[in-house]
């Protein structure tokens, strides 16, 4: 089956085409401010690339961070209302309190506070009130806001009442979009409630974003379906995206690791991303990006849901470097590259330029870096290698060497032999890597959830097929599939040998 | 000396008080945003000296009982805490004139600040543990031969539950299987004091202690700095002697739970070294081995704390891969007596083995 993955980035936009596993083409095109003329750009140099034979692809893949920006750049985001089913519990502690003033101004509407919700062993804290839910619905009907955000205590354990809340609102007020907080995030009622707030507020945009998609697909002349990746490193179609794009958040990390996955042959190792500014770590786990355990802060949010594990360090191809004393970034001179760089007859020292200097790329003219002497290099190798080195210690999850795969358009910053690696695995297409990692375009299911009387067997034997029916359910074959994670955490001070247990599984696309 | 809480305080306590509970307590989060919503709504908090407290009254023991992970959803409501603390005023021989904490370590450090807000009782600068441990009955009070009657024990939804006659040990397993009903998660309210058994028993001045701990690991700038400025303060301030024991990287984590307590190990070793330290956990840090030689053991507060930020970190926030140092805090007095370690020492926890105190041996 053949499919096209698109990476929108802030610089690049890439796409590349895939047959199965192989690539059969990929090119590499500049962002443009409208999102449909640079996907059509993309399309079309893709096209010119690889043939009419593009136009057979079954599926469009975009990876975006549409979604990321908007909140970190408090723009384009709309009013969200507040439902939390917890009295007599929680009230203390409403929605939207640990918000940046600004961000909370542009986006909170009215918070209701209901009684509803469970306790650790599943009972209910309070029965859910049904007229009082009508009431509420009636009144944010009334508010003319266009989202709601609806959580309760402990509904990763049991979501019943919030979707008892949100049938009450698909009746009474059709036209407000709702996001439930057991839909998309883990234990930790705040995090969780944060993230169905935040999805709540891209709703706008994640419909118009969307439009714009397929409109360029259809103005390419493709008729693909279109699917958005998202943060685990698998895809949902556009459909479900728009109910969920926070889901979408880290997609720029995830696909680069996907595709280096896919491009190395390999299924486990680390994976170092060097862009243009920055470099992303992450750990590929059974082909996969591995999960953050913890709260993540997006534009000052504190979110707990599904996010990859990522370290972000300063050193990127345009990352400035000063002589006297020597000093690697932390600036960038970015996506003006191309006019900065020594090696281009810019002025400005990069890490591309030092790289040339050492012979370790050969980029635009080496005559601009020929003054760069032996100690500098020694000093930038030096530096380089400590980073790499301390940040690839850090994301490990147990001792001994193991294989990094360099990708990104700076992977030749990377030092072949570094401390506590095996290998540095060098791949074609690794420029391309996140559009790759797209177009793989894998569907998952996750079930994070509290089991309590159950032995351990049982408990995982039904959190895998509760995985497996969502999988199946968001487009996934179901011979496909395979289990990609499993965590079991037994819980402290709670009887009944209560554990909570995270699966996912993921498999191919199902042929419509 | 007394002092009204304020908003500068609030970040400072935290940290404090996650390092003071020698890697367990739980989480410190939500009483940070409740206190700062309340301070900002007005609310005084008053802490005072223990010194400054009126003969005919009573102190009582305040704080949560059952599972952190509960309180991360069940978010505090503060009405248990009122309800709590007017029944257990119903029942005292006397005016009830403040609060103390139960336990410094963690979030039940801060809870009865919290408490404090709601009720208009000042908060006494102490607590009965000088850090964290996983009993309610750990507590110097019940060392000392006080009783934990009345115990109070409320929930969010209205319970209240006085526990009238038993003894402290039974008080405590009833007060468990209370606090597993409510939810796996109970306020309590224990231990009446009268001001010269605070005085004698208490581990004194330990929010203060917090909030020195907190400002002197997060204002200055740099690892040395922050470490220096916080041995310095120790000393200085308290004559608290502080060690940074190890400093490495996770090496190893191993955890599993029994008898209701997430129990494991933790391994750091140096970078391309053979050296490296075991610090063995029940939710708390309790025990520190390094080459198979006992170097700190409870009731000193073991704390691991990001290399960098020297931020403490909990048990259950230990991964492999981090680079982090290993403090040593030596355990106040109120520990250190024969019948304090007989139920806090090593041997309480099953080694056998006697306290070895920071700074005795090196």
């Amino acid at each position: 089956m053949m499919r096209i993955g698109l990476d929108v980035g802030g610089t690049n936009t890439d796409a590349a085409l895939l047959d199965g596993t192989r690539v059969v083409a990929a090119v590499k095109t500049p962002t443009t401010a409208d999102a449909t003329t640079g996907i059509c750009n993309a399309l079309a140099a893709l096209v010119e690339r690889a043939g009419p034979e593009t136009r057979s692809a079954r599926a469009v893949v975009i990876g975006t961070t549409h979604f990321v920006n908007a909140v970190v750049e408090r723009e384009r985001l709309n009013r969200v209302a507040a439902v939390r089913l917890c009295l007599p519990a929680s009230s203390s502690i409403p929605p939207f309190i640990d918000w940046p003033d600004d961000l909370r101004n542009e986006v909170r509407a009215d918070v209701h506070l209901l009684p509803g919700g469970y306790e650790v062993d599943g009972r209910e804290i309070a029965p859910f009130d049904k007229a009082a839910m009508e009431d509420v619905a009636r009144r944010i009907a009334d508010s003319g806001v266009p989202a709601a955000a609806i959580s309760g205590v402990f509904s990763p354990l049991r979501s019943d009442h919030e979707r008892a809340a949100a049938e009450i609102m698909e009746r009474l007020c059709p036209q407000v979009r709702v996001s439930l907080s057991s839909d998309l995030g883990r234990t930790g009622l705040l995090e969780r409630e944060n993230v169905a707030l935040l999805n709540a507020s891209l709703f706008e945009l994640a419909r118009t974003t969307i439009t714009a998609f397929r409109a360029a697909i259809a103005q390419s002349g493709l008729a693909a379906e279109l699917f958005l990746t998202q943060n685990d490193g698998t895809v949902m179609p556009a459909e479900l995206a728009e109910q969920a794009p926070v889901l979408c958040f880290s997609s720029g990390p995830t696909n680069s690791m996907r595709g280096a996955a896919l491009l190395s042959g390999r299924s486990d190792g680390m994976v170092i991303d060097v862009g243009g500014t920055t470099s992303d770590i992450g750990m590929l786990v059974n082909g996969f990006p591995r999960e953050a355990n913890g709260v993540v802060e997006v534009g000052g949010v504190r979110t707990l849901f599904r996010m990859p594990d990522i370290l972000c360090l300063g050193l990127g191809g345009g990352t400035r470097i000063r002589t006297d004393p020597f000093r690697l970034g932390p600036d960038s001179v970015g996506y003006r590259l191309t006019s900065d760089a020594r090696v281009f007859g810019g002025r400005q020292l990069t890490a591309t330029d030092m790289a040339v200097a050492a012979g370790r790329a050969r980029i635009g003219d080496a005559v601009g870096v020929a003054d760069i002497g032996g100690a500098l290099l020694s000093a930038f190798d030096g530096t380089v290698r400590s980073m790499l080195e301390d940040g690839i210690e850090s994301m490990k999850t147990r001792a001994g060497d193991l294989p990094v795969i360099a990708v990104g358009g700076g992977a030749f910053l990377i030092p072949e032999d570094l401390a506590g690696v095996s290998e540095v695995v060098f791949v074609e297409h690794h420029d391309v890597a996140n559009a790759v990692g797209a177009a793989m375009a894998q569907i998952c299911g996750e079930v994070d959830r509290v089991f309590t009387d159950m032995t351990r067997e049982a408990a995982l034997a039904a959190a895998t097929e509760e995985a497996r029916d969502r999988a199946v359910a968001a487009g996934a074959c179901a011979q496909s599939l395979k289990t990609v994670d499993v965590e079991d955490l037994p819980l402290a001070y709670m009887p009944g040998g209560a554990r909570r247990l995270r699966v996912r599984v993921a498999g191919e696309l199902a042929d419509a | 000396m007394s002092w009204l809480l304020s908003q500068a305080d609030i970040a400072p306590i935290a940290r404090g008080c996650t390092m003071l509970g020698s890697g367990g307590g739980g989480d410190t989060y939500c009483a940070v945003i409740l206190l700062s919503a309340l301070l900002a709504e007005g609310h005084r908090i008053p802490i005072i000296d223990a010194d400054t407290l009126d003969d005919d009254g009573f102190t009582v023991n305040v704080g949560y009982m059952g599972a952190p992970v509960v309180l991360s959803e069940k978010l505090f409501e503060g009405s248990e805490m009122v309800a709590a603390i007017d029944a257990m005023r119903g029942r005292l021989k006397g005016p009830l004139r403040a609060l103390i904490s139960a336990e410094i370590g963690g979030m039940n450090g801060m809870v009865p600040l919290i408490a404090s807000a709601l009720t208009g009782l000042p908060v006494v600068d102490g607590d009965g543990m000088g850090r964290a441990f996983p009993r309610a009955d750990h507590v110097t009070f019940a060392f000392n031969g006080v009783s934990c009657l009345p115990t109070v024990l409320t929930s969010e939804a209205g319970d209240v539950v006085t526990i009238e006659r038993a003894s402290n040990a039974r008080a405590e397993d009833i007060g468990r299987a209370v606090a597993t009903l409510m939810g796996s998660m109970a306020f309590a309210v224990d231990y009446p004091l009268k001001a010269n058994e605070v005085r004698a028993y208490a581990v004194p001045g330990t929010l203060s202690l917090a909030r020195s701990i907190g400002r002197a690991i997060g204002e200055p700038a740099g690892a040395q700095a922050r470490l220096d400025a916080l041995t310095c303060t120790l000393r200085q301030e308290r004559d608290i002697t502080v060690a940074q024991i190890f400093a490495g990287r996770v090496s190893e984590c191993e955890r599993a739970t029994r008898e209701g307590f997430d129990r494991g190990h933790v391994e750091i070793r140096v970078a391309g070294g053979s050296r490296s330290l075991r610090i063995d956990f029940q939710n708390e840090f309790l025990m520190a081995f390094e080459g198979g030689s006992l170097v700190a053991s409870t009731p000193d507060i073991i704390a691991v704390v990001d290399a960098d930020t020297l931020a403490p970190l909990t048990s259950d926030a230990i991964r492999y891969g981090q680079n982090v140092r290993v403090l040593v805090i030596e355990a106040p007095a109120q520990l250190r007596t024969p019948v304090a370690l007989d139920r806090v020492g090593p041997r309480a926890f099953g080694y056998p083995c006697d306290y070895l105190p920071i700074g005795a041996g090196r």
